[in-house]
């Protein structure tokens, strides 16, 4: 994936068509068009209209960092070590954008990736780990609890 | 709900965590963190509620519900009231009237009872239920799906895995009108897929495969009642039989009329009697993917399945798995496949769970390399000069996956890499295996 600044023309010719994304930061980047139809917002837009795949298509919520990091992703096929890579604001930006674009196996991966860490936690556990800053009084968590106290009844493995 | 003066002392408090850590996942939008959730078994994501106030209704608005046995382990057991409180809290609290997708694993004697599961059934109904995964492994004899499941409107894919034989009622018909994908993992079919079959109009994707063919003798009756419908895009049929079964040729055909002209992908797990093989394989000729598992192949060789067999067409995509492959016989296939793009060859490991069942299998086979047949066979192999259509026009993929490469294997690479080498250029996935023979100078030029 390379970042080109202003040539517009050429995209079309390539071999592999491409389809240039303009990210919040002002950077135009050309992405494969197979990455691309990942992305169901733009996916749409250019079937629809049929559009001249050089005139970049803007992403106003996302950045080319972000953008960097998910055709990363995709193209290493959704690879967990690579994920395991991403600083949590990484994370959480690639969680946002894939929301934002509309990439279901994308945001699949990720939310499965986090449910994950989330099941069979205690809730002490899962607000460390996140750093969830509790902001119930004590009565009122213990009635959160009592309402379905069989809930958080069980064997909490931390 | 907390009130606002408390939550404005903790908001200092929040502000110091900040600092040393950030919430990585509370300011998250809504519908993402429900999606999150939705991805976790339900009592779960309830326990959420009470992680900050931000939490407290969350899991009300999850789409999906998921209820795993492991949810109720308790030391002592729950009773089936309080199970069934539990389940009634759950749809009281739920702000949204909508489920799309419930999910019941039941493998133990935590998991919920019949009772409970087709109320759980029937509840999903009624919210426009789009998918349904029910994996119960329980020995519950005679276990009836609840008669609204039968009749779901918007019901678009079903996946039910039993281990006890499920109980038709001959008088119900079932009509499925939106159900595209259908996973039936039965015990002692009984009629059971030709039963749904026929109320399912927009099926697409079918995976069936029957548990008792596998551990006991196959009876005529349970295979005559297979009918796949011709609509279909995807099919999986999985039916590995036990090697102890001693008349393959009782294995009816599944009965068929025509072929599947929607056909685009088929995975093939299924041990054929002599004269069903080349029907079967006329069937789903139209396929675009196939996927052939390896005692299917050792079917297909039985001599008069040669006789009959198609050509496939359409065939982009093959997909092997072979112990102790004859590649004579795969070269006739590829010879059958004109337009095949990519070849995956996955030698000695299956992914099937029942490799140990084929290995053993093989051992008591007949085809073993000294036969007469083979020699001859192999003679032919070497003569071989009529151009292959596939290799020479169209294909650009190559897998070869194995480990303890024979010099059958290492004949059939040369064969495939020195045909095919226009086309297939540097595009060869190469594994270690065939890195070591090029290393080696084994292959080209």
């Amino acid at each position: 994936m390379q970042k080109t600044e202003g040539e517009e023309s050429k995209a079309e010719n390539e071999e592999v068509k491409q389809v240039t994304l303009m990210t919040s930061d002002g950077v135009k980047m050309k992405v494969e068009i197979s990455i691309v139809y990942e992305m169901e917002i733009v996916r749409s837009f250019i079937e629809v209209n049929d559009a001249d795949h050089s005139v970049p298509f803007p992403l106003p919520n996302v950045s080319s960092h972000t953008l960097d990091l998910i055709i990363e992703l995709v193209k290493n096929e959704y690879d967990d070590e690579f994920m395991k890579t991403f600083s949590h604001d990484e994370l959480k930006e690639v969680l946002v954008a894939a929301n934002y674009l509309n990439m279901k196996t994308l945001l699949d991966f990720i939310a499965t990736a986090i449910a994950n860490l989330l099941e069979k936690k205690s809730v002490e556990f899962i607000r460390n780990f996140f750093n969830i800053v509790n902001d119930f009084t004590p009565e009122e968590e213990a009635e959160i609890r009592k309402t379905n106290e069989w809930v958080f009844q069980d064997l909490d493995e931390d | 709900m907390a009130s606002k003066d408390e939550k404005k002392c903790d908001s200092t408090k929040s502000d110091t965590a900040a600092e040393e850590g950030v919430d990585m996942i509370s300011d998250l939008p809504d519908g993402v963190i429900c999606h999150i959730l939705s991805f976790l078994p339900t009592i779960d994501a309830m326990k959420t509620s009470v992680l900050s106030s931000r939490w407290r209704y969350l899991w009300t608005s999850v789409f999906t519900l998921r209820f795993y046995d492991y949810n109720f382990y308790r030391e002592p057991p729950m009773l089936h009231e309080e199970k069934e409180e539990v389940i009634s809290n759950i749809f009281a609290g739920r702000r949204v009237k909508s489920i799309k997708r419930l999910s019941i694993m039941g493998a133990s004697r935590n998991t919920l009872s019949p009772v409970m599961v087709s109320t759980l059934l029937s509840e999903a109904v009624s919210q426009k239920v789009e998918e349904i995964n029910f994996h119960y492994r329980m020995y519950l004899p005679f276990y009836t799906l609840p008669n609204s499941l039968l009749t779901c409107q918007t019901l678009k894919s079903l996946k039910l895995s039993f281990r006890f034989q499920m109980f038709l009622n001959p008088m119900l018909s079932i009509r499925l009108p939106s159900l595209k994908l259908l996973h039936l993992i039965l015990f002692k079919d009984s009629g059971c897929m030709a039963w749904f079959i026929r109320g399912c109009p927009a099926l697409e994707e079918l995976l069936y495969k029957d548990l008792f063919i596998i551990k006991n003798q196959c009876s005529r009756y349970y295979m005559k009642n297979i009918t796949f419908p011709y609509y279909l895009k995807k099919l999986n049929h999985d039916q590995y039989l036990d090697k102890k079964r001693e008349h393959i040729d009782s294995l009816h055909p599944p009965t068929q009329v025509g072929n599947m002209p929607d056909l685009v992908q088929a995975v093939v797990n299924v041990k054929f009697g002599e004269e069903c093989a080349s029907m079967f394989f006329n069937v789903i000729r139209q396929t675009r993917f196939l996927t052939l598992s390896c005692h299917t192949i050792k079917t297909m060789l039985m001599p008069s399945v040669g006789v009959g067999f198609p050509e496939f067409l359409n065939l982009v995509h093959l997909h092997i798995c072979l112990c102790n492959i004859r590649f004579d016989f795969l070269i006739k296939l590829l010879a059958k496949c004109p337009i095949l793009g990519s070849l995956e060859i996955f030698h000695n490991e299956l992914p099937y769970s029942s490799i140990s069942f084929v290995f053993d299998d093989w051992e008591s086979c007949t085809y073993s390399s000294d036969n007469s047949e083979h020699r001859e066979v192999e003679a032919e192999w070497t003569r071989l000069t009529r151009p292959i259509t596939c290799l020479s026009s169209h294909l650009t993929a190559f897998t070869f996956r194995g480990c303890g490469l024979s010099q059958d294997d290492l004949q059939f690479i040369k064969f495939i890499l020195e045909n095919a080498k226009e086309i297939l250029g540097n595009k060869i996935l190469s594994n270690q295996s065939i890195l070591a023979l090029l290393d080696g100078g084994f292959v080209l030029d």
